[in-house]
């Protein structure tokens, strides 16, 4: 179910807002019908939160049509007109780059891109944040930028390195799948980090966009000499805090960040 | 530099003596005008790893069958690492011959890990097969060593870590929580996140403390396959507070399901499944110090309904497990 201010919350009130086609529409009905509860303080937040898991799904489906492609951190590469690549394979925002500017380098010159699966959600991630927060109040918040699976991740976005168990398994969330079993020789195939886009399509780096099948597949397929047991789908996932994000937005708006937006924004349509 | 020891055969001393670049052009050099000696300096016993992988480029395939078993192993290790698409024909064999030569390849190489990019993957899948198929234990604290060097560096330690924490070994834990006492911030900042230990945990004499609940939670203790991939803060080990509750532990440190041994077993999992995980937390704890302190009273105890436990444990400020 879905709380806002304690109470419970009827989704139909949101049924002039959302097309009933829409990945918001979706996602509202998993939440609606969930056996967990979604619990939030404003009807802002969840729209927000709806927000950016649109805009997550679709970074990923442009990553995935992008030429960025996918290499072990010890071979990783990236362009050095934005990026720097550090010791131990990340990346780093160069000095005087705006991030803005740098994270979209990422989908125009995928070519000059090279890393593994979970840096590649982190991409994601920061496209689309600029999406939802627009350049100006992404290039504030974001002033340095660290891409490197997990390691480092800006307090901002902390919370998506830490998967936890949920009630459900959204559009938008980071989805792990592991290989138990795999072959020691190809350590970067230990298991696939996804964004889920749907009930049955996920996008994994170095994989593209497919159904669990496809993931489990391509896992298996190195796993080492005489190995029983398949890859599979944890139960548990990655989120980053809407809630804190959302905070951002909305202190963004007091501001008067976001004026590109102005009404048309899904979420300004819903704040006010 | 340092002076060569006569410990080194003759391509190691040109390495240490005059430097890579130098090392390469003697031995190509050799390697043109006399390839039976170039060989024999290859087949030197003393020869090391770090010096074959500088020279191994040049080194052709027809020359192979003239060489140590455990050379042209850790050549073809070296072509698979570089992609070399001509080695995927020589995939490893699993015999007492690979693992002499991967034993081979991290002895006498990790002093130079980080010689390059390829060479620190090199040691990496050494490092790997070791460890998830040859199941060489013996090699931890030098694999810790590397790690730990690695950090320092500021270099890559992801599948390093991975393999490492694949041993499924308390032995890998206690070696990191050595680094508590070290004077680099770094390694107790490193062995502090690798044990999932918060600053407030463990304060003085923080090994023995470590070492003390290590021995404690040994028998619940299970390696989980989590890794840097999966999670910023990945917990490695787990204690099983099913395990710990019941007092059953288990010799593996993989995790293992309980299997209750009646009905009225059953019953108190089913109930303790119930609970939420901070306070299957404090069941656990609770249990093992009943447990130690008397077992007739802990017997007597186990009798009690979980939520009777349960209040018992909380009145007397169980903590984390």
């Amino acid at each position: 179910m879905i709380a806002i201010g304690g109470q419970p919350f009827d989704i139909d009130t949101l049924a002039d807002v959302y097309a009933p086609d829409s990945l918001e529409w979706d996602i509202l009905g998993r939440m609606s019908d969930s056996a967990g509860t979604y619990a939030y303080d404003s009807l802002s937040d969840l729209s927000f939160e709806l927000t950016l898991r649109r805009e997550i799904v679709s970074a990923a489906r442009a990553l995935a049509r992008s030429r960025f492609s996918f290499a072990v951190f010890h071979k990783s590469r990236c362009n050095e007109d934005y990026w720097d690549r550090t010791a131990s394979g990340g990346f780093d925002l160069k000095e005087g780059a705006v991030p803005s500017e740098a994270v979209m380098d990422i989908y125009t010159n995928g070519g000059k891109y090279a890393t593994e699966c979970a840096t590649a959600i982190l991409v994601v991630y920061y496209r689309a944040l600029l999406e939802t927060y627009g350049a100006g109040r992404f290039n504030a918040l974001f002033p340095r930028i660290h891409l490197m699976n997990w390691s480092g991740l800006d307090p901002l976005i902390r919370e998506a390195g830490t998967p936890k168990k949920a009630a459900d398994q959204l559009p938008g969330d980071r989805g792990y799948f592991r290989n138990p079993e795999v072959d020691p020789e190809t350590p970067e195939w230990q298991g696939e980090n996804v964004i889920i886009l749907s009930d049955t399509l996920y996008y994994g780096h170095g994989i593209g966009v497919t159904r669990a099948e496809g993931i489990i597949r391509g896992l298996n397929a190195h796993r080492k000499e005489g190995a029983t047991q398949s890859a599979y789908l944890m139960d548990e996932v990655g989120r980053p805090d809407f809630k804190k994000l959302a905070a951002l937005y909305d202190e963004g708006a007091v501001r008067g960040a976001y004026p590109e937006w102005g009404l048309s924004h899904p979420r300004v349509s819903v704040m006010y | 530099m340092p002076v060569p020891s006569r410990g080194y055969g003759d391509l190691d001393q040109v390495r240490i003596r005059d430097g890579i670049d130098a090392c390469r052009s003697a031995f190509q050099e050799l390697y043109d005008t006399d390839l039976r000696r170039a060989v024999l300096l290859l087949n030197d016993r003393r020869l090391t790893f770090s010096t074959l992988y500088i020279v191994s480029p040049r080194i052709e395939e027809r020359v192979y069958p003239y060489l140590r078993e455990r050379l042209v192993a850790a050549i073809r290790l070296i072509e698979r690492v570089r992609g070399d698409g001509s080695a995927q024909g020589g995939r490893r064999r699993m015999d007492q011959a690979e693992h002499g030569a991967l034993r081979w390849i991290l002895d006498t190489g990790y002093a130079q890990d980080g010689l390059d990019e390829t060479y620190e993957e090199v040691m990496e899948r050494a490092v790997s097969l070791l460890i998830n198929i040859y199941h060489d234990t013996a090699i931890l604290p030098r694999v810790a060593d590397m790690i730990f060097a690695r950090y320092r560096k500021g270099r890559n330690i992801h599948d390093l870590t991975w393999a490492y924490f694949q041993s499924d070994h308390p032995d890998a834990l206690r070696l990191i929580a050595r680094r508590f006492s070290s004077d680099d911030s770094s390694d107790t900042k490193l062995a502090r996140g690798l044990l999932h230990i918060d600053n407030d945990d463990l304060e003085n004499g923080e090994y023995q403390s470590y070492l003390r609940w290590l021995r404690d939670n040994d028998p619940y203790l299970y390696f989980t396959g989590e890794s840097l991939q999966y999670a910023s803060a990945p917990a490695f080990y787990r204690v099983d507070p099913v395990r710990k509750y019941l007092q059953k532990g288990t010799a593996s440190y993989r995790r293992k399901p309980v299997t209750p041994a009646d009905e009225e077993e059953r019953g108190r999992l089913e109930a303790f499944s119930e609970l939420a995980e901070e306070e299957k937390n404090i069941l656990a704890a609770h249990s093992q110090k009943v447990h130690t302190r008397d077992a007739a009273a802990w017997k007597r105890w186990m009798g009690r309904p979980v939520e009777e436990q349960l209040r018992a444990a909380k009145a007397r400020g169980e903590g984390s497990i």
